[in-house]
C-alpha cells in the first residue's frame, strides 16, 4: 500500500476545505469583534491572538516532539502515528509566519519592551534577556531548531518511503536524543519569552515543562481525533485498531498526571515559599472571578481525564476516547487562556471575549488544513507499517 | 488422592494438552460454543484475548479503585487529624487546614493502598496460597511452564459428561486428553 486511497484522498479533501471554511469564518468573527472598536479593542485582539496561537503553536510542537520520542523510544503507539506526526510539524512554517502579529506588536503585548519599563533595580537585572533585539533574534533561533528538526525527520521519512530502504533514518535515530534535549529547551526558553514574561517582575523554572506537558497531551487528543476519523474509511478500519486507541489512552492519562503533577508542584512550591515576587501571578488567578477559570481547569485537565482514562474500556473504544480527547483540547484552551488572560486583567474576569472565542477557530482552520493538504501528498502508511501490522495481527490472533 | 468434600463425579476434570495456541484458542472457543463454563487454560505465556474467551472477569481493577479512594479519605483525614484537630501548629502563619501541603501525602497514601490492593487482591482472587490442586496430580503438566499449552474442563460443569466431554476434548487437536484425579 504505496499509494494513498481514493476514499482516503476524498476524505482529507473534505477535511482540507472544512479547515478553510472554519478558518475563514473564525476570521471574519474575529474581524467583526475587532471592526466594533479597532483601537480600544487592539489589546483584547492580541491576547486572543496569543493564546490561540499558543495553542495551534502547541500541537506543532508536540508532533514534533512525539516522533522524535518515538525514534528514542520505540512502540507501537507512534508507528502509525507517524504521518499524524509529520504532518502537524509540517505546519511549522505556517506558524513562523502566524508569528508576525506578534512580533509587530511586542510593545502592546510586553511591558519590558516599554520605555522605562526596566528601571527599577530588580527589573534592570533581567535587561541582559528581555530586550528586544534579543527577544527577536530568539524567535529564529528557537524555529531554526524547529524546522530543522522537523526537515531531518521528514525528509529521511520520505527517503525511506522512495527507496524502500529501512535504515535510511538511522541519522536520524542517532540524533534523536540531542534533539529532544534541544527541543524542549527551544519550548522552555520560548515560552518564557512568549508567556511568562508578560508579567516580567515573575518567574518559575516550573514554567516551561508545565507548557511541554500540555503540548504533549493536547497533540495526543488531537491525534486520537484523526485517527478515529481515518478509521471511518475502510482501508483503515483495521490499522487503527482498539489496540492503538488504548495505547494513545495510556499516554494521554500519563500526560494529564504529568501536566497536572507540574502544574501542582509550580503552586505548591509557590504557596509555601509565600514570597512577595512570585505570590502575585497565583493572586491574581485565583481570585476575582478568575478562580472559576482555575476550577474549571482542575475539573477537565485532571479530575475527568484521570477519572475516565482509568477505564480501560473507555481507552479501547474510539467514539469514548473522542470524547476524552475532545474534553482535553478544551482544557488546554482553559489553561492557555487561565495563563494569560490574567496578565491583562489584574481587575478580574468578566467573561470571555467574543475574539477569544472566534479565534481559535479562526487560527485552527487553516492549520488544520495545512494539515490536511501535508497528510493527503502522501501515503498513510507505509509497507514497513502494514508488515508490523500484520505481525502484531498474528501475535493477537 | 482424595478429595476433601464429597464429589458426584469420580474426578477433577479432564484435561488436554497442545503445543500451539491457536490450537488452545480453537479448543476454548469450541467449548464456550457448547455452553461450557467451567473451564480453565494454562500457559506458559500471556495470551491476549483467551481470559475473555473463557469468560473470566476481572474484579482487581475495581478493588485497586476503592483501595486508591479509601487512601485518599486515609492520607487527607491523617493530615486533617494531625494538623487541625489533635496538634494544631502555626506554620508560617498559614491556616491549619491548609489543604495544599495534604495533597502530595494524600496522594501517597493513595498509590501506596491502591498498589498494596492490587498485590493483595490478585493473591487472593487467585486462591493464593494453595498448597494443592489436582492438576498437578498429570506427571505432564510440569511442561506448562516451558511449552505446553493445557486445557481443563472441571467436573462441576453442569454439562460435564465422562464421555461426552471426553469426546469433544478428543476432536480438538489435542496432543492428549487425560483424567485428572482429585
Amino acid at each position: 500500500m504505496n499509494t494513498i486511497s481514493e476514499s482516503s484522498r476524498a476524505r482529507l479533501d473534505s477535511l482540507m476545505k472544512i479547515g478553510i471554511g472554519v478558518g475563514v469564518l473564525g476570521a471574519i468573527g474575529v474581524g467583526l469583534g475587532l471592526a466594533q472598536n479597532v483601537e480600544g479593542n487592539k489589546l483584547q485582539f492580541l491576547q486572543s491572538y496569543l493564546y490561540a496561537y499558543l495553542f495551534w503553536l502547541g500541537l506543532s510542537l508536540g508532533s514534533l516532539a512525539f516522533a522524535i520520542l518515538h525514534y528514542l523510544t520505540g512502540g507501537r503507539w507512534g508507528v502509525r502515528l507517524e504521518r499524524i506526526l509529520q504532518s502537524g510539524m509540517g505546519t511549522l512554517p505556517l506558524m513562523l509566519l502566524l508569528f508576525l502579529p506578534i512580533w509587530m506588536n511586542m510593545q502592546e503585548l510586553y511591558p519590558w519592551s516599554r520605555p522605562g519599563a526596566m528601571d527599577s533595580a530588580l527589573m534592570h537585572k533581567k535587561v541582559f534577556w528581555l530586550n528586544a533585539g534579543g527577544w527577536t533574534t530568539r524567535i529564529f533561533v528557537y524555529f531554526g531548531i524547529w524546522l530543522a528538526c522537523a526537515w531531518f525527520l521528514t525528509s529521511r521519512a520520505k527517503k525511506k518511503d522512495v527507496t524502500g530502504d529501512q535504515n535510511a533514518d538511522s541519522g536520524v535515530r542517532f540524533l534523536a536524543g540531542p534533539m529532544i534535549i534541544l527541543h524542549v529547551l527551544a519550548v522552555t526558553f520560548a515560552v518564557i519569552d512568549w508567556a511568562m514574561s508578560l508579567e516580567p517582575e515573575w518567574f518559575s523554572t516550573m514554567y516551561g515543562v508545565i507548557f511541554v506537558a500540555g503540548q504533549g497531551i493536547s497533540t495526543l487528543a488531537f491525534a486520537v481525533l484523526i485517527c478515529a476519523w481515518l478509521r471511518k474509511d475502510e482501508q483503515f478500519g483495521k490499522l487503527f485498531s482498539s489496540a492503538h486507541f488504548h495505547d494513545l489512552g495510556t499516554l494521554m492519562f500519563a500526560f494529564s498526571m504529568f501536566w497536572t503533577y507540574t502544574s501542582f508542584s509550580q503552586y505548591l512550591i509557590i504557596w509555601s515559599g509565600n514570597i512577595a515576587e512570585e505570590t502575585p501571578w497565583y493572586l491574581h488567578r485565583t481570585g476575582h472571578g478568575w478562580q472559576n477559570v482555575a476550577i474549571a481547569l482542575v475539573v477537565l485537565g485532571w479530575f475527568l481525564p484521570f477519572l475516565l482514562l482509568m477505564q480501560r474500556k473507555i481507552k479501547k473504544q474510539a467514539h469514548l476516547l473522542v470524547g476524552v480527547a475532545v474534553i482535553v483540547l478544551v482544557a488546554r484552551h482553559f489553561d492557555l487562556y487561565w495563563q494569560i488572560g490574567p496578565a491583562f486583567h489584574h481587575d478580574g474576569f468578566h467573561g470571555p471575549h467574543w475574539m477569544d472565542l472566534a479565534m481559535p477557530f479562526a487560527i485552527g482552520g487553516f492549520w488544520v488544513a495545512l494539515f490536511a493538504w501535508l497528510m493527503k501528498a502522501r501515503p498513510i502508511t507505509n509497507n514497513q507499517v502494514e508488515m508490523i501490522h500484520a505481525e502484531a495481527h498474528a501475535a493477537h490472533h | 488422592m482424595s478429595s476433601p468434600q464429597a464429589n458426584a463425579a469420580p474426578i477433577y476434570g479432564y484435561l488436554a494438552e497442545f503445543d500451539d495456541k491457536d490450537a488452545l484458542f480453537a479448543c476454548a472457543k469450541a467449548a464456550r460454543a457448547r455452553g461450557l463454563t467451567e473451564i480453565e487454560a494454562y500457559t506458559p505465556t500471556p495470551l491476549h484475548g483467551l481470559p475473555e474467551i473463557l469468560g473470566y472477569k476481572n474484579y482487581v481493577p475495581h478493588m485497586v479503585f476503592m483501595g486508591g479512594l479509601i487512601g485518599v479519605l486515609t492520607g487527607f483525614g491523617l493530615c486533617y487529624w494531625v494538623s487541625v484537630l489533635e496538634y494544631p501548629l502555626n506554620i508560617g502563619g498559614k491556616p491549619f487546614n491548609s489543604w495544599q501541603a495534604f495533597v502530595v501525602p494524600t496522594f501517597e497514601t493513595m498509590i501506596l493502598f491502591a498498589s498494596l490492593t492490587a498485590v493483595f487482591g490478585m493473591i487472593i482472587l487467585n486462591g493464593l496460597p494453595q498448597p494443592y490442586h489436582p492438576v498437578f496430580n498429570v506427571e505432564k503438566f510440569a511442561r506448562c511452564s516451558s511449552d505446553r499449552f493445557f486445557f481443563i474442563v472441571l467436573s462441576r460443569d453442569p454439562k460435564f459428561d465422562l464421555n461426552e466431554t471426553r469426546r469433544f476434548l478428543a476432536e480438538q487437536k489435542a496432543l492428549s486428553v487425560d483424567e485428572v484425579p482429585h
